[in-house]
C-alpha cells in the first residue's frame, strides 16, 4: 500500500503496528530491505516492544536487539519511544518527517499487561483467555469502570 | 495428542540420542519434561519457520533425527520452499509434526486453522503424510518414524480427542485400518475426524445401514491394495474427512478411481468448504458449519444412498 501511494501520488501514510516477537520472521526483514530503496518514507512501523513472545523472553529466543540500531543500518529512520506515554508518541508522530525518502520505525516500550496486577510481566496471559471476573477486575484496576 | 507427543518423543529421545526437536515459538512447558532431560536436544528456533525448515535439514544431513513442531498453518505454508527443497529433494528424516492440521484453531481463525495441509504435501516427492486419529496412534507414528528413511508430516489434534484403540494399535505405516466391517457402503476417513465417523456409522445402523469404516491414517504413500478391496465389495464408498475437498483423501481416491478405471462404484466425499472461515468458532461449530460432525455424516451418507 505504501508502494501503491508511491506510484498513484496519493499523500496518505502507512501505519504498520506489529511486535517485537514479530520481528523474528524472515519476512519482515524482507520488507525493512525494501522499503529504503523504494524511499518509501510514507511508510512507519511501530513496534510494540513488550520483551516478550509466546514461550519467553524475545532476547532469548532470537537476537533482536538493539532493534532501533537494526532498522538505522537498514537505512530507516528510527526513534525509541514510552509506548506509554501518548504524549511522546504524538511528538513523534508529528515529528516524522512527511517528504522524507526514508521509511520511519517506532520502537514503542511497552509493558505486558501494564497496569494490571495480575497481568504485568506475567507471560502466561499470552494464552491465558481471561474469565469473566479477570475481566471485571482488570478494568476495575484500569479504571475502565 | 500434544501431551501424548511430547511424552513420547522424550521417551524415544531415551534410547536414540540422534533426536532433537526443533520448536517454533510454541509449546509453552510442554516440552519442559524433554528440556529438562536433554537441555541440549531441544531448539527453540523463534518464529521463524523458514530458517527452522532449514536448520532441521542441516541436522538431518549431519546425522540427527529432528522433529519440527509448531503450528501446521505455520510449519508448512510459511516454509514450503524449504519443506520442497531443503526436506523432500533431498528425501532427509525430517519429521513435521502439525499441530492442529484441520479445524482444531478454528476458534483463533484463519490464521492458524488449516484445511489445506494434506493437498499441499501430496504433490511433494518423497513426502510421506500420516494422521493418527488418537494418541495411541500419535505415539506408533511418532516410533514409526525412525524406521522411516525420508521426510514425514505429522498431523495431529491438540487435546481431549476421544480414545480409539483400547489397546496397542495394530499400526504399519502406509497400511489402512479396517475399523469395523460392513454391507451397505463403506466410509474411508483419515485423523482425528475418525471418532465422529464411527458415531456417524452408529446412527446410520440405527436407520438399517450398515456401514464399513476404514481408516487412512497413511495418506501418503496409500494403501492400494485396501483401496482395491473396498471398492471391489461396495458400491457406493465415502471419503470423510476434516480437509478441504481439493486435493485431500477424497481427491486422492478419485484420483485413484480415474487411474485404476474404477467404474462400478460411485464416490461420495465429504469435507471443509473451498472458502476460508471468516468468524472464529470452536472446532465443534466449525464441523457442524461444514457438516463433518457425526450426524451430519450420516445424514449425508443416508442420502447418497437415497435411504
Amino acid at each position: 500500500m505504501a508502494l501503491a501511494a508511491k506510484i498513484s501520488g496519493n499523500k496518505y501514510r502507512s501505519f504498520v503496528l506489529m511486535s517485537d516477537g514479530e520481528c523474528n520472521e524472515g519476512t519482515v526483514w524482507e520488507a525493512v530491505l525494501l522499503a529504503p530503496v523504494q524511499k518509501l518514507g510514507n511508510l512507519i512501523f511501530i513496534v510494540d516492544n513488550n520483551g516478550w513472545q509466546a514461550t519467553g523472553r524475545c532476547d532469548d529466543i532470537m537476537h533482536l536487539n538493539p532493534l532501533a540500531d537494526k532498522f538505522k543500518t537498514f537505512g530507516w529512520n528510527s526513534f525509541e519511544v514510552d509506548g506509554h506515554n501518548f504524549e511522546e508518541l504524538l511528538n513523534i508522530f508529528h515529528s516524522i518527517p512527511v517528504d522524507s525518502e526514508k521509511p520511519t520505525a517506532i520502537i514503542a516500550h511497552t509493558v505486558k499487561g501494564k497496569g494490571v496486577s495480575f497481568m504485568e510481566g506475567d507471560n502466561n496471559w499470552h494464552y491465558r483467555i481471561p474469565t469473566a471476573d479477570d475481566v471485571t477486575r482488570a478494568k476495575a484496576e484500569l479504571g475502565l469502570e | 495428542m500434544r501431551d501424548s507427543c511430547s511424552r513420547e518423543l522424550t521417551c524415544i529421545a531415551r534410547s536414540d540420542p540422534r533426536i532433537i526437536i526443533l520448536s517454533g515459538d510454541i509449546g509453552n512447558h510442554m516440552f519442559d519434561g524433554f528440556k529438562a532431560e536433554f537441555p541440549d536436544r531441544f531448539y527453540n528456533c523463534g518464529v521463524a519457520e523458514a530458517n527452522m525448515i532449514s536448520v532441521a535439514a542441516g541436522l538431518a544431513l549431519s546425522g540427527y533425527r529432528p522433529f519440527v513442531y509448531t503450528f501446521a498453518a505455520f510449519d508448512l505454508t510459511r516454509c514450503y520452499e524449504q519443506v520442497r527443497i531443503d526436506v523432500c529433494f533431498q528425501n532427509l528424516p525430517v519429521v513435521i509434526i502439525g499441530l492442529g492440521g484441520g479445524l482444531t484453531y478454528a476458534p483463533l481463525g484463519p490464521t492458524h486453522y488449516i484445511c489445506e495441509d494434506i493437498s499441499i504435501l501430496r504433490c511433494l516427492p518423497n513426502m510421506t503424510i500420516v494422521c493418527p486419529a488418537d494418541q495411541a496412534e500419535v505415539m506408533a507414528s511418532l516410533r514409526s518414524s525412525l524406521d522411516h528413511h525420508g521426510p514425514m508430516y505429522i498431523r495431529i489434534n491438540k487435546k481431549n480427542e476421544p480414545c480409539i484403540y483400547t489397546g496397542e494399535p495394530d499400526f504399519s505405516l502406509g497400511r489402512a485400518q479396517l475399523i469395523q466391517d460392513g454391507n451397505d457402503v463403506c466410509i474411508i476417513t483419515t485423523g482425528v475426524l475418525l471418532s465422529e465417523v464411527i458415531r456417524a456409522a452408529r446412527i446410520l445402523e440405527e436407520r438399517n445401514i450398515s456401514a464399513c469404516v476404514v481408516h487412512f491414517h497413511t495418506i501418503k504413500p496409500v494403501d492400494e491394495i485396501m483401496l482395491r478391496e473396498v471398492f471391489s465389495r461396495f458400491s457406493v464408498v465415502v471419503s470423510v474427512e476434516e480437509h478441504t475437498l481439493p486435493g485431500g483423501l477424497g481427491g486422492m481416491i478419485a484420483e485413484w478411481m480415474i487411474d485404476n478405471r474404477i467404474k462400478s462404484s460411485d464416490l461420495i466425499r465429504i469435507g471443509t468448504g473451498d472458502y476460508f472461515l471468516t468468524h472464529c468458532l470452536s472446532q465443534k461449530e466449525a464441523r457442524d458449519h461444514f457438516g463433518i460432525s457425526a450426524d451430519l455424516i450420516a445424514g449425508k451418507i443416508a442420502d447418497g444412498l437415497n435411504k
